[in-house]
């Protein structure tokens, strides 16, 4: 199927494919389009948005618009990676848990429950507090240490209702190994699945990452949308009445993750046709 | 009965997974300081002799080489840490279940569980009423969207949508700037004027009422967004369903049919509630720092800028045990919903 005929059938997909785009393209050219050096205090402190600062500029008189391009960015590498870690870990863990049942399937569905159960951001904060130093890479792991448990138990699922399918009986009569079916023709039957969980896995990981960085436990060394909320916060943004500083950053991570949700309606609409009819 | 059995393997699973996160929630708590690289004591020790050869103010000033070693060799005796890892694991256990998390260091000498009973009871004011509001805000309005459709459903549902994506603490820091700072309606943080001390009385009631409207705002509103997509999905799924049309043939008016479709919608609604609980209990915590609201996202957030980590710890097991519990409890309020459940438990025919 191509891609115009998928965007016809789910008007939702377009408007998530573009808001998302927009931002990756923000992020991506903007460096390039708009040099301005996001952690230099160099301008006059609050200043509104004006022509030469679009945004305006923090107390410390740094430029608020070029640290929404870089944190936009850090803030999408962050949230991309962390999901596909946790997308791998999470097709093991269900897959192989789904597939093969018994023991192995108890042991690990019980770990996916219980690390579904202790809040993330409560987890997030007792392990990163005893990081001195959070590289971008420390975040992504830590997000990704909770992250993969409900990927693994949607996948668990899936599998579990695909196993019981004719070709998987076919696969076993022509003597598969056990592994092979599970990889090679369980698992790609479920792509348009798994793609879907993905868009909602980098909002959910963007979501972390804010929160993280917000209560001051965010990477140490970057701007990320999550620290730029945590100044604003901290500064006391609000006191100085100064809205260009945390308005932009808030509806740049609501519209990100809104425009991944609606991606994965949108895909939901193409692939399930009982979310069709409604 | 093949039924009872598979709903009580459902309820023990669901205990089993409780107990489970409980002990590995304790065992993390503990393992994470043994996993950390470095001494702690070792470098107070050092630092104290560091101190000393400086001959700086230090209270410690003055101690010899010799002296800070039996020192350091005491703290180990102190702390336990002298005793094989599997003993020090037990006596954690122990103290965890006598409620000894130790002395916070930002707030010394208070007791950790003390700091803990006196912000539990703010954040649970403040979550527990927004979840309840949110949920029941959240549905009507999304059965109504559904219901209604047209331009009312176009206009609301991309709200809904931008509701249910906004972080919780970025739009209390829009409703403080709106409502706090431009209109002055409501103080712009707190939990109660500082010229008050917490009582009983008509007039701290009120002004804490007063403080508790953002707060609660901010928790509730993003939190119907979320249930109100989910509502309004069911919804038109239950309408576009067999038995809706035959309903409508029969000529059944549509508010009848609509509390039928309800009341099935109703209960994947109360099935998502556990993680919508954790959802918004999470962003309560950072809502909370916002506005230096004293609940336990606060003291975390204070506990991490003095790097208490008893504080946090403790923190951590808090919350912990609310979600555990408040699960449990939404688990319980299901299995009284569900009527396929309910049934088996009470043995009705």
């Amino acid at each position: 199927m191509d891609l115009k005929a998928l965007i016809k059938r789910s008007p939702k997909l377009l408007v998530g494919l573009c808001i998302f785009t927009f931002f990756v393209l923000f992020a991506i050219l903007g460096p390039f389009l708009y040099p301005v050096d996001p952690k230099k205090p160099q301008f006059e402190s609050l200043a509104p948005p004006s022509i030469k600062h679009p945004l305006g500029t923090d107390i410390l008189g740094r430029d608020l618009l070029a640290q929404l391009i870089w944190g936009t960015g850090y803030s999408l590498k962050i949230g991309i990676m962390a999901a596909l870690i946790s997308l791998a870990i999470g097709i093991m863990v269900g897959g192989i848990g789904g597939y093969f049942g018994g023991m192995i399937d108890e042991i690990l569905n019980l770990t996916s429950n219980v690390v579904l159960t202790i809040p993330t951001i409560a987890f997030l904060i007792v392990v990163a507090a005893y990081f001195r130093t959070r590289s971008e890479w420390t975040v992504i792991l830590l997000i990704s240490s909770t992250a993969w448990a409900g990927m693994a138990r949607s996948i668990r699922s899936q599998v579990l209702s695909l196993k019981t399918r004719e070709f998987i009986d076919l696969a076993k009569l022509s003597n598969l190994s056990r592994v092979r079916i599970l990889f090679f023709e369980v698992l790609p039957n479920m792509l348009s699945y798994i793609v879907m969980y993905l868009a909602l896995s980098v909002a959910g990981a963007i979501g972390s990452e804010a929160g993280l960085s917000a209560i001051g436990l965010g990477p140490t060394e970057i701007v990320s949308l999550g620290i730029l909320l945590r100044w604003a916060i901290v500064w006391e943004a609000v006191r100085y009445g100064a809205w260009w500083w945390f308005l932009p950053v808030g509806l740049t991570i609501t519209l990100i993750t809104l425009s991944l949700l609606l991606i994965n309606d949108g895909l939901d609409q193409i692939y399930n046709p009982r979310a069709r009819r409604s | 009965m093949p039924m009872t059995q598979s709903h009580h393997l459902f309820f023990i699973r669901k205990v089993a997974v409780y107990v489970a996160t409980f002990f590995i929630a304790l065992t993390l708590v503990w393992l994470l300081p043994h996993m950390m690289p470095g001494d702690p004591i070792l470098e107070k020790a050092m630092r104290i002799l560091a101190a000393g050869s400086k001959g700086g103010a230090a209270p410690s000033a003055g101690l010899t080489e010799v002296q800070v070693k039996r020192l350091y060799e005491f703290w180990v005796k102190k702390f336990g840490l002298d005793k094989p890892l599997i003993i020090q694991y037990l006596i954690f256990l122990k103290n965890c279940f006598t409620f000894d998390l130790g002395v916070s260091i930002t707030r010394y000498p208070t007791q950790v569980i003390d700091v803990l009973a006196q912000a539990l009871p703010w954040s649970l004011a403040l979550l527990i009423p927004a979840i309840i509001v949110g949920w029941i805000i959240g549905n009507y309005l999304g059965a109504l969207a559904a219901y209604k459709r047209g331009i009312f459903d176009r206009i609301i549902y991309p709200l809904f949508l931008l509701m249910s994506q906004m972080p919780y603490y970025w739009f209390a820091l829009v409703l403080v700037y709106t409502l706090g700072f431009q209109m002055g309606i409501f103080p712009l943080g707190g939990a109660y004027s500082l010229t008050l001390t917490p009582s009983l009385s008509l007039g701290f009631i009120l002004d804490a009422l007063h403080h508790y409207v953002l707060p609660f705002l901010s928790v509730m509103i993003p939190y119907v967004g979320g249930e109100a997509i989910g509502m309004r999905s069911l919804i038109l799924y239950e309408i576009n369903s067999d038995y809706a049309n035959y309903f409508e043939s029969l000529g059944f008016r549509d508010k009848k049919l609509l509390s039928y479709s309800f009341r099935n919608a109703v209960l994947p609604q109360v099935t998502g509630l556990p993680i919508y609980f954790a959802s918004a209990f999470g962003g309560q915590l950072v809502t909370e720092v916002v506005f230096t609201y004293p609940g336990i996202g606060s003291t975390l957030y204070g506990a991490v800028i003095g790097q208490d980590y008893p504080l946090i710890q403790g923190g951590f097991l808090a919350i912990v045990i609310v979600t555990i519990l408040g699960n449990f409890i939404l688990d319980i309020l299901y299995a009284y919903i569900d009527p396929r459940i309910r049934i088996t438990y009470k043995g009705e025919k």
